[in-house]
């Protein structure tokens, strides 16, 4: 995270804010999981919900935008396939903060010796 | 002295042992001149650092590398008790101070214990939102994710 460009940085921002927004929703959910099992159209993925085809197609979108699903080019009705990779990029949400933390805990060690060396220090010059 | 992390899907627990009475533990967290000596990556310097100490008050941020990347983020205390623990939510924001949209908040408590002058720190930090992320991991769709923290190790193993 921190060793990116900014323009690298606001496109994986993005990504990732898309990224949630998508799986904030739990039909969107629910389509994953069906996803995990194997391909599906957007008939069978619509089949479980009692709702309307363009309302499932709103929600493959969202996935789409996202990254989290494909979508067949060539065949009319176009499978879509769950893209697991852009599922990492969620998890690595919380590595990024577990660097920033661990850095930071090392600096905090060097710091808090510093910092009892100079009151040491400053104890010293009052006697 | 090390530190021991353990890591879930959602949450993150640090333990690290400092030979410093927590008191002092208590300041060097509570307080900009001290925060901005040691918060954040090697190499980055902190510009900007307001704090507002009390429930419900903000910590604003900034860090700056020496090629003028910046990131901001805004923590709102939830709960402060001298010296023993500091809770509060942590958001990435714009330079404005606006949550940037999608990022779940993480909810990060730090709490000091006292042993013999000495201080042990434990920082747990818990994605606030993390029903969410936790039940696609537990459905088995992070499939990537244990190469992703192996690929982490082999980083900050080479660090060490």
């Amino acid at each position: 995270m921190f060793r990116q460009t900014n323009l690298e940085q606001n496109a994986s921002t993005d990504r990732l804010s898309m990224i949630f927004m998508a799986l904030a929703d739990p039909t969107r959910r629910h389509i994953l999981e069906q996803l995990s099992k194997g391909d599906a159209t957007v008939n069978e993925l619509a089949k479980p919900f009692s709702m309307s085809l363009p309302a499932v197609s709103k929600h493959l979108k969202v996935l789409e935008r996202a990254g989290l699903i494909s979508r067949g080019r060539n065949a009319q009705w176009r499978p879509c396939r769950l893209e697991a990779e852009a599922l990492k990029e969620g998890a690595d949400w919380m590595n990024q903060y577990r660097q920033l933390w661990e850095e930071s805990l090392r600096n905090l060690e060097g710091y808090i010796q510093k910092l009892q060396a100079q009151e040491r220090t400053a104890k010293g010059d009052e006697q | 002295m090390s530190i021991a992390i353990e890591q879930g899907d959602t949450e993150l627990t640090f333990t690290q042992f400092l030979n410093a009475p927590r008191e002092l533990m208590f300041k060097v967290f509570s307080e900009p001149e001290h925060v901005k000596q040691w918060w954040g990556p090697q190499g980055w310097m902190m510009p900007v650092c307001t704090i507002d100490f009390r429930p419900g008050g903000t910590w604003l941020y900034c860090i700056r590398n020496a090629e003028g990347e910046e990131h901001w983020a805004k923590a709102t205390y939830r709960e402060i008790v001298f010296p023993a623990r500091i809770v509060f939510t942590d958001n990435m924001v714009d330079a404005g101070g606006s949550p940037i949209e999608g990022f779940p908040p993480r909810r990060v408590s730090v709490t000091f214990d006292g042993v013999d002058g000495k201080t042990r720190l434990k920082v747990h930090v818990q994605l606030e939102s993390a029903a969410d992320l936790k039940k696609l991991v537990d459905m088995g769709f992070v499939r990537h994710f244990p190469e992703t923290l192996q690929h982490l190790e082999q980083i900050l193993n080479s660090v060490k």
